[in-house]
């Protein structure tokens, strides 16, 4: 990690521990806006923030959906008809 | 459906009403479909483990009093679920990323110039994918799906997981960090020297 530190951060552990707590979460708070700072000053940082983005995204979109065949095997096996 | 709709529905759901387990199936199903396949990458196991959740769930939903989130309680019950199964399949060998001192270990960064959604075959992908997270024990697994692929908050995470905040937290960076170090070198501008 670099020393480009904002000054509400004391180290690029904290930012991590910060995004590990924050991401995903309402980035309008005075927190989240130093953070944004931070990012944007911080290669190592932003580098990342956004390599789990991505992999995050990879991971949703590998994910196939609740087939319809699968729906009906469930509703049998719970002893349900479609027109109950 | 609006938080009364659903506790209504549940009520229904109850009493044994048909057409109210129907609405939580077609809620809910889905919910814990991606959840389980997230979590054993596998489309069978993951629509047996929906399976045997529902079952699971309709059995105890006279324990259901409303003092959590629907969702959060069916989040427990499944992830229990998952975390049996994987314990069950004692052959596999997951790498280790425990740490009792609860710190986190430094972060090697590189730019993952790729964006891997749209870079490479989604087959090829997904099984880089697939591996990386074959690796990750379990506990781990459950932490990382709950938190940033179901987008759950930390303390929702601690609930459902019965782990503090720290806990869940340093898990989490744990979980985040050994998957991106996995698929760092598919993904990485440059490799280390």
């Amino acid at each position: 990690m670099t020393d480009r530190i904002d000054p509400h951060f004391h180290s690029c552990q904290q930012v991590l521990d910060y995004i590990c707590e924050h991401f995903g979460d309402d980035q309008d708070s005075d927190r989240c806006r130093e953070l944004e700072k931070h990012l944007s000053k911080c290669p190592d940082c932003s580098s990342y923030c956004d390599s789990i983005d991505k992999m995050i995204g990879l991971y949703r979109a590998t994910a196939p959906c609740f087939s319809g065949e699968a729906r009906q095997v469930l509703l049998d096996s719970l002893g349900i008809e479609e027109h109950d | 459906m609006s938080k009364e709709e659903e506790a209504a529905i549940i009520e229904r759901a109850k009493a044994g009403d048909k057409q109210a387990i129907k609405v939580l199936v077609d809620e809910y199903a889905p919910v814990i479909f991606r959840f389980s396949y997230n979590i054993c990458r596998n489309q069978d196991k993951a629509e047996h483990a929906t399976q045997e959740t529902f079952l699971s769930i309709l059995k105890k939903l006279n324990q259901f009093d409303n003092r959590s989130k629907f969702s959060t309680w069916l989040y427990t019950i499944v992830s229990n679920h998952c975390l049996m199964l994987a314990r069950s399949e004692k052959t596999r060998r997951h790498q280790s990323i425990d740490d009792d001192e609860g710190s986190v270990p430094e972060i090697p960064v590189e730019h993952w110039e790729h964006d891997p959604e749209v870079s490479m075959e989604r087959a090829d992908l997904k099984e880089h994918l697939d591996e990386a997270i074959d690796k990750l024990a379990p506990e781990y697994k459950v932490i990382f799906v709950l938190r940033d692929i179901e987008g759950l908050s930390t303390e929702e995470v601690s609930n459902i997981t019965n782990l503090s905040v720290p806990a869940v937290k340093s898990r989490l960076h744990r979980a985040r960090s050994f998957l991106r170090n996995e698929l760092a070198p598919i993904f990485s501008e440059h490799t280390h020297d």
